[in-house]
């Protein structure tokens, strides 16, 4: 008998607003309690409520793929214990095929029942520190397959019938090194999903489970309806995404992620047919990364005044992978590394995808963003402090920038947005912690991707063991040191690439005695810099130092558009170069370091008269055409727009007015293409050897102004597919 | 009043009122208004207190004269930084790590920002603009690792020429931040000798006299507001206390702390942001000590104006703190009372979303153009209109004398949703005041529940100008038995404020693991008395007799790997290892009551993190006014109207009566309408109102079926 009860107006916004407040203040909760660094001062943790069947109410603002996950997780425990499930009952996991995202995340996930039914779930997931495996914090460079990693733990019942099983939990810690602190969040966990249990059921009983059963579904009918109204406004067509990942943690090799985004009225279908086979270490993802790395991207995108319910998002989505893929392997592939692999890879299609889509629509043109710290560059260090007591510990401030935005620049030091309130620890807080010092801690100028609008620039710090003669191990695990994944939008440049650096035996020591503080790489001396691969691990002595840096946010638009003033203000406070305003931004420095802006306008203009003069074209060139004064029907990302010409729409330049070809096909095919060598962009882009990626960059044939740019393999297909938008049939 | 009452003064700035309360010891208590002046409060405190004389019938002078104490709540300084009209400060810190307030620990972006704030990811950004322009900010070469040893020694003439750059830039204040200084402090101690011999006239901080404590961004905050701030709140303050003191006053202004204790002007010129966010701290000391009257010591401060809802808690007759106070995105460390705010008030607007779905709030009509009901231009529909609507408020009690709300404007306005969601203009109203009830509710769960308390436990305090109208409904919302609305609801944090002691306090950050003993301990003793005589020789410096001055110390503690630190109570004099064992005990017990059983991780150990020390003196408490009973026995039942309530399917007919006319011990059975000066109680059906003998009224909620 269906129970579910239609409410009024009022009871459903009172109890939408009360559920909202009940899932965050669950993930505040088991925060709170468990106080660990890693959870409640970096935020690596989620919670979700759910529906009797699984499907996602609410999702927390925190590591957003985290709680997107346990959709699958309840949908698995449903389908392994059927009748099997009761009040009281909680289930721990850590296994990827079964909702978890990696080992590391381990999540409990409990039944809510009132009036003798299943009437909700809640579940809380939390990065641990370590749960066993090869290396110390259970990123596992070097694994093979499942059985080398970290051991899984399919759901098992940690709470049975209200009985706390102390032997699931001495299995979960007995292979963990960092045992208690994984004991504390698990009762935080636990702790915060009772209370919220009870306070589920103060609501059914207060209003009745017709209305408690009722509203659920009304939430999600909400959401779903203001998704599909928001969906259809977009225009139809096909958007096209790939990015490379590097190193599986066994092979130094490059893995293709591949995406189509076919929008077709109220429904988005994500096809990731074509991504790579599943690799033979730990950077796959299963399903769960898939899903999660999908909705990580589009709750900030699509659901950005709406609640974040995963329900109703997956009821307005299609994703399509072939099984045995990266981003969608099988058992036993090795998963360790998945988060920041595999499945933020996915999310950065997303946000390619979702930029170009965005940049064709008429009211989300402010929601464009380039993908920021779409790399992922971390690192584990381990060994003993000086009282002798071993620690693990992820250094959560390896950040990068944000993406250029329509309107703005990208956020400096921004950090990943699909994890919106990730925080880093002070540094006399890591200080206090371990026997390690930080030489610094700064704002890397030159890693932002230019653009009218820049992105933010990543973060580097260089630190060194202090006041221990042990050694320190360190494991790495970026997803690429190479390549670049933070491309720009509409015409605007990628970011840098990120890397380590170990640099051996230095003088530092030598120079602070001296009085002196380097402030990067280049101002320390050392007997040899050695350059761990993206996967790897190192052991750093008494005297070594480790540099890291993350890239910067792709950039939004042609950077020789972006205002002078911006560029000097950036050059003022060290973001900039004057190499870069020069090379990027084609500044003409007069003598007192201030833009010459007569030059300035002069260098832009040889500019774009040299791009038109280098690039290439994808066919023979058309009689050249102007459409001034032809209605525009919509904007075409930065520079271009779509005009109605003869009745037939078209892409033309907003700033020459040339038209360009029709709208209906690829508006690369109608520019000129100039390809770039990395190094090109940036001085750190040419400390990488043998550079995998070239920078495509699109221009008007008109006027030289940049309207697309990509990173792409040198023998990739410039002309490859990029976007198709539909048009209604004629009526 | 007698002539030879004494009076104790309180004054408190609002967005558009300034207040005054009158209390005299035997009970007399005046109340006076004035239009805030919002270039120079200074002014109008000096027009309330001129306001207040003239209706007492003295001269400003005696008034003055006869004032034992005059108690201030300053928003000057919150002011400055809200709205970035403090002075040009400049920033040193340590090189390599000079950009920390940039950075701003990555999180700044969402920090103190609401859900739906925070959901609008693309539109994020930290501090815009900057409290400091990051071309104001220079390295110090230094460095001093964790254990307070030099590792770089200080280029004192690197940063004589970083100075001279500052100042000849424009700076006026100069903030200096320097890792680990609170272990060693000597590196900013030159630093400020320097700036002091140099530029006699610059306003400096260092990080290691405003907050000594261990976490530089939050340091370099502190640090940075201040000097920001201070130079704007010690103009206001010194030309405050020069009027008074022209005008008559022989007492020594005392200022409001956020902490919830009064200091002086003198104490508050060097550390402005003990004065910031101080605002709300009157009400929730008021709610403490009112609730002590009436017998109660858990109680939930709620105080409701035209655009926000701030809620405070008093557990066990303590005044909960926030242990991570935010501003303007920016985390600093300042011990301040916990309130919490949302967007919501008689201002809120009821407005209909894409999905069809009522929503009310957050943007709110403000005091301008304010609610429909008005007048004042305001088109949209707002709580305000609802409670018109709905009869809970007439054009037959102007508020304060003076706002008369207009019927016709309210239901047009109300009318404009009710349209769209096919319901009746009463419906309507009643639709949008249960789920801003509702929000409000929400809002208090929240902050109870995240600290392991039961909401229903709690007697809500509800005051402010809007509060007396949702009192009832809230209450039985939450499931409370009890709302208490106190006399004067408009002016209680005023009140408030002269409930409080003088605080003084110091503290220093320290890093030692349990037990502590041998040098340790030695050392810990030696930082206990320095930081005792640091507290002292505040109160010397500010005039006080240090022999009434009451020390009490603490420590703050946490657990190894763990980030949550707090305080435990230690004992004066010195310290015996027995001492610290009992506090490392205590300690765990303390954990577990604050975050639940099982949170405690004793295994990880325990570590000492902050060493405190709180000086207070009391003042004399004042005696809660009793209601006069005036109007010998007039009956208080002026008339009915009909109002509406969702528990009683239409209008019914409903008792008016004179808020001034009660008299202590009336019992009140709902509906009904209290209607006083300066707002309006409602009662709804199935309450019972009743008062006390200090005018205030309780409401009992009739309990709900389960």
């Amino acid at each position: 008998m269906d129970m579910r009860k239609q409410l009024d107006v009022v009871t459903f916004e009172v109890l939408r607003h009360r559920l909202w407040e009940i899932n965050d203040e669950m993930g505040l909760m088991a925060a709170r309690i468990s106080g660990s660094p890693a959870v409640y001062e970096s935020g690596d943790f989620n919670a979700a409520l759910l529906t009797a069947d699984g499907r996602g109410l609410f999702t927390g603002v925190y590591v957003i793929r985290q709680a997107a996950a346990l959709d699958v997780m309840v949908r698995c425990v449903l389908a392994e214990f059927g009748d099997d499930i009761h009040d009281g009952d909680m289930f721990l996991t850590n296994d990827p095929w079964y909702g978890s995202l990696h080992a590391m995340d381990y999540a409990v996930v409990a039944p809510v029942f009132a009036c003798d039914r299943l009437v909700a779930w809640t579940g809380v997931t939390m990065h641990e520190m370590d749960v066993g495996g090869p290396r110390p914090g259970s990123w596992s460079v070097g694994a093979r397959n499942a059985f080398e990693e970290c051991p899984l733990m399919p759901p098992a019942k940690i709470i049975d019938g209200g009985r706390f099983r102390k032997d699931v939990e001495a299995f979960y810690l007995r292979n963990s090194r960092t045992a208690q602190v994984n004991a504390l969040n698990l009762r935080a966990k636990i702790a915060a999903q009772t209370t919220t249990r009870e306070r589920l059921r103060e609501i059914v009983a207060e209003y009745g489970l017709g209305t408690f059963l009722g509203v659920q579904e009304q939430i999600i009918d909400y959401v779903k309806r203001s998704l599909k109204k928001r969906i259809s406004a977009l225009p139809d067509g096909r958007w096209y995404a790939n990015t490379l990942l590097q190193h599986d943690g066994v092979t130094d090799r490059l893995y293709e992620l591949k995406m189509l985004l076919t929008k077709s009225g109220e429904q988005m279908r994500f096809d990731f047919t074509g991504t790579a086979k599943q690799a033979l270490g730990s950077i796959n993802c299963a399903y769960s990364g898939l899903i999660g790395g999908v909705t990580q991207v589009l709750f900030p995108l699509l659901c950005f005044d709406l609640p974040w319910s995963q329900g109703a998002l997956l009821d307005c989505i299609e994703i399509v992978a072939e099984e045995g893929t990266i981003n969608n392997a099988t058992y036993p592939a090795a998963t360790s590394m998945a988060t920041v692999n595999a499945s933020q890879s996915t999310g950065n299609l997303v946000w390619e995808a979702m930029a170009k889509l965005y940049g064709a629509s008429a009211h989300l043109r402010d929601e464009v963003m380039a993908i920021g710290y779409g790399g992922v560059n971390m690192a584990v260090l381990s060994g003993r402090r000086r009282d002798g007591t071993p620690f693990v510990n992820m250094f959560t401030d390896s950040v990068g920038g944000g993406g250029a935005r329509s309107f703005a620049d990208g956020i400096d030091t921004c950090g990943n947005l699909i994890a919106p309130s990730y925080g880093i620890p002070n540094v006399e807080r890591i200080e206090g912690l371990l026997p390690m010092l930080y030489v610094y801690r700064r704002e890397k100028p030159d890693t932002a991707g230019a653009g009218k609008y820049r992105g933010g620039v990543g973060l580097e710090f260089m630190i060194m063991p202090h006041g221990t003669e042990e050694p320190v191990d360190a494991v790495f695990f970026a997803s690429g040191y190479d390549h670049i994944e933070n491309k720009g939008a509409a015409g605007g440049l990628p970011s840098t690439v990120q890397r380590n650096a170990i640099l051996r035996g230095t003088d530092i020591m030598a120079r602070f005695a001296a009085g002196f503080v380097p402030l990067d790489a280049t101002q320390v001396d050392c007997e040899r810099i050695d350059t761990p691969q993206a996967k790897d691990v190192a052991t750093l002595g008494p005297r070594d130092a480790w540099v890291n840096y993350c890239a910067g946010g792709g950039g939004y638009g042609d950077p020789l558009t972006r205002e002078v003033a911006a560029i000097e203000r950036d050059m003022r406070i060290g973001l900039c170069s004057a190499g870069a305003a020069e090379r990027l931004y084609g500044i003409r420095l007069k003598a007192d370091g201030a833009a010459d802006r007569d030059a300035t306008a002069a260098e832009r203009q040889r500019r774009r008269a040299q791009r038109i003069a280098r690039g290439v074209r994808y066919a023979v060139a058309p009689a050249p055409r102007k459409a001034a004064g032809a209605a525009t029907l919509f904007r075409l990302g930065e520079a271009l727009s779509v005009r109605s010409l003869d009745g037939a729409p078209t892409v033309v330049c907003d700033s020459c007015d040339s038209v360009l070809g029709p709208a209906t096909g690829n508006p690369r095919h109608y520019g000129l293409m100039i390809e770039e060598p990395i190094s090109a962009m940036a001085a750190v882009n040419a400390e990488v050897p043998e550079p995998p990626v070239v920078v495509r960059e699109y221009c008007c044939p008109g006027c030289g102004t940049l309207y697309a740019t990509d990173v792409q393999r040198p023998h990739e297909d410039p002309w490859q597919a990029d976007m198709n938008i539909i048009f209604p049939a004629a009526a | 009043m007698k002539p030879d009452h004494i009076l104790r003064i309180a004054v408190d700035i609002g967005g558009t009122f300034t207040d005054c309360v009158i209390q005299g010891d035997q009970g007399f208590r005046f109340v006076a208004k004035a239009l805030t002046t919002k270039g120079d409060p200074s002014l109008g405190v000096m027009h309330c207190i001129a306001a207040a004389a003239e209706r007492l019938a003295l001269p400003v002078a005696d008034l003055l004269r006869r004032t034992a104490s005059f108690v201030h709540g300053t928003t000057v300084g919150t002011n400055a930084l809200t709205e970035r009209r403090g002075v040009r400060t400049g920033l040193l810190m340590t090189r390599g790590h000079e950009q920390t307030m940039i950075i701003g620990r990555v999180r700044q972006k969402v920090m103190g920002l609401s859900e739906r704030e925070k959901i609008h990811v693309t539109h994020l950004n930290k501090a815009r603009p900057p409290i400091i322009d990051p071309e104001d900010i220079r390295p110090v070469t230094e460095r001093v690792d964790r254990d307070g040893k030099v590792i770089v020694r200080l280029d004192l003439a690197g940063v004589e020429k970083a100075l001279d750059e500052l100042v000849a830039r424009g700076i006026t204040a100069l903030a200096v931040c320097l890792l680990w200084s609170f272990m060693h402090p000597a590196h900013e101690e030159a630093i400020l000798a320097l700036a002091r011999r140099k530029y006699p006239k610059l306003f400096v901080s260092i990080s290691c006299e405003v907050a000594p404590r261990s976490g530089e961004y939050e340091r370099v905050v502190s640090t940075a507001l201040n000097s920001y701030i201070g130079p704007v709140v010690g103009d206001y303050l010194l030309r405050l206390e020069q009027r008074l003191k022209e005008a008559g006053l022989a007492c020594s202004l005392l200022v409001m702390q956020a902490n919830g204790g009064l200091t002086t002007v003198d104490a508050v010129l060097g550390r402005p942001l003990l004065t910031v966010d101080s605002g709300p701290a009157g009400g929730v000391l008021g709610g403490r000590f009112a609730a002590a009257r009436i017998g109660h010591d858990n109680i939930i401060c709620a105080d409701v104006g035209g655009t926000t809802f701030d809620v405070g808690i008093v557990h066990r007759g303590r005044v909960q703190m926030d242990p991570e106070p935010v501003i303007e995105q920016y985390a600093y460390l300042m011990p301040k009372i916990f309130v919490k705010s949302i967007g919501a008030g008689g201002g809120s607007i009821a407005w209909v979303d894409d999905g069809g779905s009522l929503r009310v709030g957050p943007q709110s009509a403000g005091s301008n153009p304010g609610p429909a009901a008005y007048g004042a231009g305001g088109v949209e529909p707002t709580v305000t209109d609802a409670h018109v609507l709905l009869g809970y408020m007439t054009p037959e009690f102007p508020l304060g004398g003076t706002v008369r709300v207009d019927r016709e404007r309210a239901e047009a306005a109300i009318a404009s949703v009710a349209g769209r969601l096919g319901m009746s203009n009463l419906e309507a109203a009643a639709a949008i005041l249960e789920i801003s009830n509702a929000h409000m509710a929400d809002l208090v769960r929240k902050v109870t529940v995240e600290r392991g308390l039961d909401p229903r436990k709690f007697v809500l305090f509800l005051y402010g100008g809007a509060g007396p109208v949702f009192a009832g409904f809230l209450a039985a919302q939450l499931g409370s038995a009890l709302a208490y609305v106190p006399s004067d609801s408009g002016v209680f944090s005023a009140l408030g404020m002269l409930t409080s002691d003088i605080v003084l306090q110091e503290e220093r950050s320290v890093a030692w693991r349990a037990p502590v003993d041998g040098e340790d301990l030695a050392e810990l003793n030696r930082i206990f008395e320095r930081v005792d005589e640091k507290v002292r020789e505040r109160f010397r410096r500010a005039g006080f007799d240090i022999a009434t001055v009451q020390l009490r110390r603490t420590v703050d503690m946490r657990f190894g790997m763990q980030v949550h630190e707090l305080e435990v109570d230690a004992p004066n004099g010195q310290l015996t290892a027995a001492d610290l064992a009992h506090l490392a005990e205590t300690f765990p017990l303390i954990y577990e009551a604050t975050y639940g059983a099982g949170s405690a991780y004793r295994a990880a150990g325990i570590d000492l993190v902050t060493l405190r020390s709180i000086g207070t003196i009391p003042i004399v408490r004042p005696e809660l006014g009793r209601t006069p009973a005036r109007g010998s026995g007039e009956a208080s039942l002026i008339g009915h109207r009909d109002a509406y309530f969702s528990t009683t399917s239409g209008a019914v007919r409903t008792e008016v009566h004179a808020g001034e006319r009660l008299v202590e011990q009336q019992v009140i059975r709902g509906p009904a309408i209290i209607q006083r000066y300066a707002d309006t109680v409602v009662v709804p059906p199935g309450t019972v109102l009743t008062t006390d003998r200090f005018g205030g009224l309780t409401l009992t909620i009739a309990v709900t079926q389960e």
